[in-house]
């Protein structure tokens, strides 16, 4: 199947406000995930879309024109909570319902203080509240816990310290520079998010793409997910003060992202992904010296991660903590590595099956959600990974690695997702009457996410949340664009 | 020797705490084991001079303490899903407290008992403490898997006891505890793994509740 | 000359303490597979902060101004009375043990005041931690001196570590083995080092000890380092002399055995710090409790034995 979907404006089906809502919840009910839901400002009013994978893997979309006051589904739907927060934010929709209605990014100027924080009331209760400046060098967020002693009621989680305003300036400014931009929506997340936008270009374009340059994206994208993957295990080690795997981890990941700068010159792997293609060629030689530097590097993880399911004061520390279960993994609709912990099905190579991935296969676990499956499975993926780049890299079939690209079709609308690290990215682009970009939406997989770890943290120990944060590793920035 | 003795004797009450305190059957496999090699050693390295067959014997024990049984045991696990206690009743601290306990209980006893054992005086002690700690396993645990490891700790400490006490014919004596052993690790795992087959479980909670159930129907 | 060599050992004590962190920095940098800091480094840390101005929170009052010389000034007293060599120290009568554990806990204690002067809520979780670590630590530390006391039969520091000898080894083998592991077990938990606290780490919601002194600065923060090197090597030095009991009656070799058992010490708290990881809070008591019941037993293998 293909994890695009591109067609006329016209065709989404435009609703009354009231059969939307039903339709909307009534497909929730069943068992769909949201992947997009957003509005757009036209000048006859607010127009609201929702784009919704069901459970058979069809894509469903449609859309009504949006009242100044909409009821909210999110108490009967919590994965709906920050896209209604979203559009409340940027339209002044209110949703009435809607549990916690503060905005998302703080834009117009609004500052964290002006949302409202939940509080727990009691004598022992203290509340604690970490960043947006701590002491970490990762980026800033504020987090706000109501605990009793070291037992933690209650986690508050506000972003949008970093709103840069990438959804309004990747439309207006020169279409040359669209693609650098997108790629910083998520910096560790360049090519998946580099993908998406390819695939919407070249949706619109009905173009295809040789077999060469799917099987060249693949393994940038799986080469991104080694790096960052081996990158997160050596992380969650140095935060248990497992010295070994911490430091291993730290300079294999380096050599993953060496190997990707010997694809395009850039070791987080911008400009490579291009519409129509890959912007670099590789030859014989080349695949020979990945190969081998892959083949090293991996070896040294696979020494380096086994210690530390041997040790069992490491396992002590990783099991039964931060526990997200089953339940509330699908309210919230996690995704990713994180959603896989939790025993969702929610790999969209395995879904889709789309270019490159058609013989993709995953052995399904048994995994509780706490912070060992959270690793395991990016043990898991790693193998993966190293599987499938091997797989491509020595059987690339030949074929132009670049297409031309022609102009946009107009009125049309389009969709793409990628698996990328963290989960499913999912890009909405609309085109004008013009054929150029006149709406483009950007889903990061950290916007499903950071409440599973708002979840974890429920009922769990304070100094476990260091720990727990770094087995989602969420993106800051790309719930921020 | 002497004091290689001693660290043996200090290794044995060391493996009581893990046993008392560890929630994971493997882990538990593992500490018997070792118990099992130790005591095993014990009366090699008491022992005035090396006997041939004294060797050959303590080899076979390891063989079948420290190899055989954890082998057959870890196959038990698996097979059983059985990989660590469901019900948790007791905390760290408390284990410690049992494992004092115990340890309080042993001296006193083995000052009561005043006997007369040739150089290594803390046998006895050791020897009680791994008694009341696999009688201990036997009664608070609910997984069956460990409680066959709870018999064999109570085998181990009969052993201890035995190498320490029996000066006449030791030999025989171990033997015949040895072949105890066998036997009972042998059916009751042939037993454990037959209701793991037929009730896919082996918590014995769970076989509790069969068995009312069965009452029940009984009456109808 | 005698005066002169217990001039020495202070010296000595005062201008060395702050190599054994350093010791155990090497140790792990070098199981990382890294060249690591210096063994002296800290000495250039001590002498950055000692230049630099210091700033106090404005929230906070007398007790945060005064607390870390104070600190400090316990903490040395304490390192006064501990031997040196086969040499006692500047003090030495029946009982100190006794006064070295209280002026330690009373440094303790104002450092639990301090931070919570400065009103902070990551430096009042921390002193609640030490407060509730310290409750299980301080019986460790009582039940192996008496276990080392009715050994040796000598209730002063320097006599119990005149009376260790290889041959006290020989007779009681289990019982001193039992008390280095209880003391070492100590070691690492009142120097806050795996796997009770994380020394390198960043992230405050999970640290003991130095959460606390997080908004200490310039002198005051030199002084509160300096002050827990001198606890590390207050600590080492019970290990060492366990461990290295020879004593041959000449004081430079006496002092040179001394000082590599204190060496070993460090390096095996470097060894430990690298290959364990960090316990969660919950279950430092159950550790300490453990270390506990090892000096527990210790003690009743020594009063049976006689």
């Amino acid at each position: 199947m293909k994890d695009f979907i591109t067609g006329n404006l016209e065709e989404i089906e435009f609703l009354d406000r009231d059969v939307f809502v039903k339709r909307l919840s009534g497909e929730l009910s069943l068992g769909a995930g949201v992947l997009s839901y957003f509005s757009v400002k036209y000048k006859e009013g607010i127009k609201l879309f929702v784009f919704l994978l069901k459970k058979s893997g069809e894509i469903e979309f449609f859309s009504c024109k949006a009242d100044s006051k909409m009821p909210s589904l999110t108490p009967f739907y919590p994965q709906l909570h920050l896209f209604e927060r979203e559009i409340s934010e940027k339209t002044g929709i209110i949703f009435e319902g809607h549990p916690l209605p503060n905005p998302v990014r703080y834009e117009n100027g609004l500052t964290a203080s002006s949302g409202s924080y939940f509080k727990v009331q009691g004598n022992e209760i203290h509340e604690v509240a970490v960043g947006p400046v701590h002491a970490g060098v990762i980026e800033p967020g504020h987090f706000r816990f109501q605990c009793l002693g070291e037992n933690v009621f209650h986690l508050q989680i506000e972003l949008g310290y970093q709103h840069r305003g990438i959804e309004n300036a990747v439309i207006s400014v020169d279409k040359k520079r669209m693609l650098p931009m997108i790629e910083t929506a998520a910096g560790d997340t360049s090519i998946g998010h580099a993908w998406t936008y390819a695939k919407i270009t070249e949706a619109l374009c009905e173009v295809q793409i040789s077999k060469r340059a799917s099987f060249l994206r693949g393994a940038a994208l799986e080469l991104e997910r080694l790096a960052n993957h081996i990158g997160d295990l050596g992380a969650l080690s140095g935060d248990v003060a497992y010295l070994p795997t911490a430091n291993f981890c730290g300079r294999i990941r380096g050599e993953i992202l060496n190997i990707t700068a010997l694809l395009c010159g850039n070791r987080f792997g911008r400009n490579f992904i291009i519409p129509g293609g890959v912007e670099y060629d590789v030859d014989d030689k080349l695949i020979k010296e990945i190969m081998s530097r892959l083949d090293s590097a991996y070896e040294d993880a696979v020494s380096a991660i086994s210690l530390l399911w041997e040790r069992k004061t490491v396992l002590d520390r990783f099991e039964k903590t931060g526990i997200v279960s089953l339940e509330k993994a699908l309210k919230l609709r996690l995704v990713g590595p994180a959603g896989r912990a939790s025993g969702i099905d929610c790999d969209l190579r395995k879904i889709f099956k789309s270019e490159p991935y058609e013989d993709f296969e995953s052995e399904p676990l048994t995994l509780n959600g706490d912070v060992f499956s959270r690793a395991y499975i990016r043990w898991m993926e790693i193998k993966k990974s190293y599987k499938l780049i091997k797989n491509w890299l020595s059987r690339l079939p030949q074929g132009e690695i670049t297409l031309e690209i022609g102009p946009f079709k107009k009125n049309s609308f389009a969709l793409a997702l990628t698996e990328g690290w963290r989960g499913e990215i999912c890009h909405v682009c609309f085109t004008d009457d013009k054929g150029e970009i006149s709406f483009y939406k950007i889903k990061d997989p950290s916007f499903h996410n950071w409440q599973g770890l708002a979840m974890a943290l429920r009922n769990a120990q304070i100094s476990d949340f260091p720990l727990c944060n770094k087995s989602f590793n969420l993106s800051y920035c790309g719930h921020d664009l | 020797m002497h004091i290689i003795s001693q660290f043996l004797i200090l290794a044995v009450i060391f493996c009581d705490f893990f046993l008392l305190s560890s929630y994971s059957t493997f882990e538990l496999v593992k500490f018997a084991a070792l118990q099992g090699v130790l005591t095993a050693l014990l009366p090699l390295m008491a022992a005035e001079h090396f006997a041939a067959e004294g060797i050959a014997f303590a080899l076979s024990v390891i063989l079948l303490k420290g190899f055989f049984f954890p082998f057959v045991l870890r196959k038990l696990i698996v097979k059983n899903n059985a990989y660590e206690e469901k019900k948790r009743e007791y905390s760290g601290a408390l284990s410690i407290a049992v494992y004092l306990f115990v340890f309080f209980v042993s001296v006193w006893l083995s000052i009561k008992l005043d006997l007369e054992v040739k150089s290594l005086s803390w046998i006895i002690p050791a020897s009680f403490m791994t008694i009341f700690s696999g009688l201990f396993l036997i009664i608070l645990r609910t997984q069956t898997v460990s409680q066959i490891v709870g018999y064999m700790v109570l085998e181990n400490g009969i052993y201890c006891f035995g190498s320490a006490v029996f000066v006449q014919q030791p030999l025989m004596v171990e033997a015949a505890i040895l072949l105890d052993i066998f036997v009972a690790v042998f059916v009751m795992g042939m037993a454990v793994f037959h209701i793991g087959k037929e009730f896919n479980n082996s918590d014995s909670e769970n076989l509790n509740e069969l068995r009312e159930e069965t009452g029940q129907e009984a009456d109808i | 000359m005698e005066n002169i060599k217990i001039f020495f050992q202070i010296l000595v004590i005062f201008s060395l303490a702050p190599i054994l962190p350093g010791i155990i920095n090497r140790v792990k940098a070098k199981f990382a597979g890294r060249q690591g800091r210096s063994i002296f480094q800290l000495y250039f840390d001590l002498y950055k902060l000692i230049n630099r101005g210091m700033v106090y929170p404005k929230v906070s009052g007398i007790i945060f101004k005064m607390a870390a010389p104070s600190v400090l000034a316990f903490t040395a007293a304490s390192a006064v009375i501990m031997p040196f060599g086969g040499q006692s120290g500047l003090l030495s009568f029946s009982g100190d043990f006794l006064l070295i554990a209280y002026f330690l806990a009373f440094s303790r204690f104002l450092l639990i005041l301090s931070a919570m002067d400065t009103s902070s809520a990551f430096e009042g979780m921390g002193a609640s931690r030490e407060a509730q670590f310290a409750v299980f630590a301080e019986p460790v530390f009582f039940m192996s001196m008496l276990t080392l006391s009715r050994i040796t039969g000598e209730t002063s520091v320097y006599g119990i570590f005149s009376k260790l000898s290889p041959d006290l080894w020989i007779q009681n083998a289990p019982v001193l083995s039992l008390i280095t592991g209880s003391l070492f077990i100590l070691l690492l938990c009142e120097s806050s080092r795996v796997p009770f606290d994380d020394p390198d780490t960043h992230l405050e919601l999970t640290m003991i000890h130095e959460v606390m002194i997080l908004d200490n600065s310039g002198t005051d923060l030199a002084f509160m380092l300096y002050a827990s090197y001198l606890k590390f090597w207050i600590y080492a030095s019970f290990v060492s002399a366990i461990i290295l009991p020879r004593h041959s009656d000449f004081f430079f070799s006496d002092s040179f055995i001394y000082m590599s058992g204190l060496f070993f010490t460090s390096v095996a708290a470097g060894v430990t710090e690298s290959i364990m990881a960090r316990v969660r809070l919950l279950r430092v008591p159950q550790f300490l409790l453990a270390a506990f019941s090892i000096s527990v037993m210790a003690f009743v293998f020594q009063a049976v034995k006689g």
